[in-house]
């Protein structure tokens, strides 16, 4: 007798960050409540994706389930070909950090560090010695075009700048996949439009980068964007 | 714009046969403007009617047939006076998608739906040109017209977003 077919999701090997069908329900207050309902998007390495909607669409909660931080309900999430959502906690922890680099709108720099000890620090908690981290991160801060602010302390940088140091950091220990949250939304036009085009630039040097914005003007900078509302894929434009 | 401004710009920089002009118009508007010779030549004689170019037969042309156009000083005036003088009118132009949203704003679905739709339209031709910009020649015409489409989309972008303000405003405000 043979066992029954299990239908087994096979993920596309070239898409670094892929969702299937990914729902999440939370039950918060006494009704459950559907934040995602049904997404399925990938991000191959080398494209900007852009994932555009009004607060309360479900930007959030894509990032945190892309990342790993909360499960899906229904559906699944692959990153690099591997299944987080169904891989250990800890072993998922610990890929995770040296896989997918986060921006987030808020930057979680240490204001008293220089911009290298920031992203040194990174580095040296995913096991580079030292030395090594640190002239790494002097190379991660050159290619964001941060050198010239790597011996400054974080909190006397402008907000763009920090916010070029939190890339930097994201991107530190070659993770090949960013996931950006709002990254510009507290800059002004011009230094939002230099951080989303050198998003552009970092995937397309091979990262597969994931950009959540509410901002139209900011998704333009994206190969393909994808319109979120109420917690569904609504529309989408761009090669797929 | 009109070609006869065209043709008295490149004739300030030297003197020019007609189908040198017809080429470097092209060049010049990165091929945005495509002349044929009949509206080339019919232009230059008028300019040349008006006093504002001259023509003599080319003295390095072997056959004699070509004449060289040369701008006069009053062409300069006039080029001048054209390239200085705003030229757009600050009335609200009758564009299309202005007036869709006008004829649908007492409709707040209506209104979100056209917003919604020309908003995906817009964005997908601005990342369209952005990812062309980054393969344009080193020339400064492609690069320049290029440039203003993006801002021209940038500018619908922003509009639709303050449409969408306004409307869900007033949606709010209604008792």
């Amino acid at each position: 007798m043979t066992s029954p077919t299990i239908a087994i999701p096979v993920p596309r090997t070239d898409d670094a960050l892929h969702l299937e069908a990914v729902s999440v329900v939370v039950r918060d207050g006494r009704e459950p409540r559907t934040v995602l309902d049904g997404v399925t998007l990938d991000v191959a390495r080398g494209h900007l994706v852009a994932v555009m909607g009004p607060s309360g669409a479900g930007k959030s909660t894509l990032v945190d389930v892309a990342s790993g931080l909360v499960l899906p309900t229904h559906g699944w999430v692959s990153v690099l070909g591997r299944h987080p959502t169904s891989a250990r906690t800890a072993w998922w922890a610990a890929r995770r950090r040296d896989t997918v680099g986060i921006v987030h709108q808020r930057l979680n720099l240490l204001g008293g560090l220089t911009a290298t000890d920031n992203v040194a620090l990174a580095l040296e908690l995913l096991g580079h010695r030292r030395g090594r981290a640190r002239s790494e991160a002097r190379s991660c801060l050159d290619r964001v075009g941060a050198g010239h602010v790597a011996s400054t302390e974080a909190d006397r940088l402008s907000v763009g700048e920090q916010q070029r140091v939190a890339i930097a950091r994201a991107i530190a220990g070659d993770r090949p996949v960013l996931l950006a949250d709002e990254p510009a939304a507290a800059l002004d036009r011009t230094a939002a439009d230099e951080v989303t085009a050198l998003l552009g630039d970092l995937a397309r040097e091979g990262r597969a980068v994931l950009l959540v914005t509410h901002d139209s003007q900011q998704a333009s900078w994206a190969d393909r964007t994808i319109l979120l509302r109420d917690g569904r894929i609504a529309g989408e434009v761009g090669p797929t | 714009m009109a070609v006869r401004e065209g043709l008295l710009a490149l004739l300030a920089d030297k003197p020019r046969h007609g189908y040198d002009l017809r080429a470097e118009f092209e060049a010049r508007t990165a091929e945005l403007w495509r002349l044929n010779s009949g509206q080339v030549y019919t232009t230059l004689d008028r300019l040349e009617r008006d006093g504002l170019v001259d023509a003599d037969d080319d003295p390095d042309d072997p056959s004699g047939r070509r004449r060289l156009y040369r701008v006069t000083a009053a062409g300069r005036t006039e080029l001048h006076s054209w390239l200085d003088a705003a030229g757009w009118s600050i009335e609200p132009q009758r564009d299309e998608l202005l007036m869709k949203v006008l004829l649908v704003a007492d409709d707040p679905a209506g209104a979100a739906s056209v917003i919604e739709s020309h908003r995906l339209a817009v964005l997908e031709r601005l990342q369209r040109l952005r990812q062309e910009q980054r393969h344009l020649p080193d020339e400064l015409a492609p690069q320049l017209v290029s440039d203003a489409l993006v801002a021209r989309l940038e500018a619908d972008l922003h509009w639709l977003d303050r449409c969408e303000q306004r409307l869900a405003r007033r949606t709010e405000h209604r008792p």
